[in-house]
């Protein structure tokens, strides 16, 4: 799993090295998905990095779904990141809504930027259907057995009725 | 024996007062940001660090404070090493495990972060660094 990050991380940097020499913080190209966990959904985003312009450093970032922010990001104030810099993604992803769509964005800005700007963003994430808690489906599945014997009951001649 | 001029003698104090405590520890840039994880489910993710002592010193206390704004700091993670065997075990650098599950933290409030850390070299804990305010969200979207 560290190496699968590590090796992830890796690839963000490479992609960036790509890219032409820009007066803006830039992106490695910015890639998230959704899933279901026990109480709902989560978005989890692939590693990426943040490169600030020569001569500036990163100041701040975070992370945004459907415009609202899920992660607020800070660096360093004595020694913020000159170079590229892979943020450790979060441990438990963002919180979401199961069965809603988002749309992810980075926003990003350097010592010298007087506001976030969009570094990257996804196309609309669909997150999955809910998954049925096992307390929940005991208990639908006690109400239709409940259901079940008051109709068969119902059913058979000559039972007592109380 | 001549008497030692006063304005000597406060240049000297002044000079004492002035001069700054060698403090052998250092770390690397201490970055963290808040996330929200479930309903009323906020967490500090704090990057992975590292912390680099004088040859032969050995790690004595790492701690992480959270200072919420409008609401002082408290400490949120504090580390100690093996009595008898301290870290590093070689070396000079250290990087504590970072919480698997993150720090809790009040959805909705900003907080700023500092690393603090003392080796066997300093005489108490010292600033390591810290980040600017960042915001924990109040909501899921």
């Amino acid at each position: 799993m560290r190496a699968r990050r590590a090796l992830a991380g890796t690839v963000a940097l490479l992609s960036l090295a790509a890219s032409p020499v820009c007066a803006v913080v830039t992106a490695s190209p910015i890639a998230a998905a959704c899933y279901a966990v026990a109480r709902g959904c989560r978005v989890q985003v692939d590693p990426f990095a943040l490169q600030p312009p020569l001569g500036r450093s990163l100041e701040r970032f975070s992370v945004e779904l459907d415009g609202q922010s899920v992660y607020d990001f800070a660096t360093d104030t004595s020694n913020p990141p000159v170079g590229a810099y892979v943020p450790s993604a979060p441990a438990r992803g963002f919180a979401a809504r199961c069965e809603q769509s988002y749309v992810l964005t980075v926003r990003a800005m350097d010592d010298l930027d007087a506001s976030p700007l969009v570094v990257g963003q996804t196309d609309s994430i669909l997150c999955p259907v809910r998954v049925p808690e096992p307390g929940a489906r005991f208990g639908s599945v006690a109400v239709v057995a409940a259901l079940l014997a008051v109709a068969r009951r119902a059913r058979v001649p000559g039972a007592a009725r109380t | 024996m001549r008497p030692i001029p006063v304005s000597i003698l406060v240049s000297l104090a002044l000079l004492t007062i002035a001069a700054p405590v060698a403090y052998a520890i250092y770390a690397s840039p201490i970055q963290a940001g808040c996330y929200i994880a479930a309903p009323n489910d906020c967490r500090i993710r704090v990057d992975p660090f590292t912390v680099n002592l004088a040859a032969g010193q050995k790690l004595v206390h790492v701690q992480l404070t959270a200072y919420r704004t409008g609401a002082g700091g408290s400490v949120v993670y504090d580390w100690r090493p093996d009595q008898s065997n301290p870290a590093p075990e070689s070396g000079s650098t250290y990087s504590p495990a970072i919480p698997s599950q993150d720090i809790a933290a009040a959805c909705g409030q900003s907080y700023a972060l500092s690393l603090q850390g003392e080796d066997t070299g300093d005489p108490s804990m010292y600033n390591l660094g810290s980040t600017t305010t960042f915001a924990c969200p109040s909501s899921v979207p």
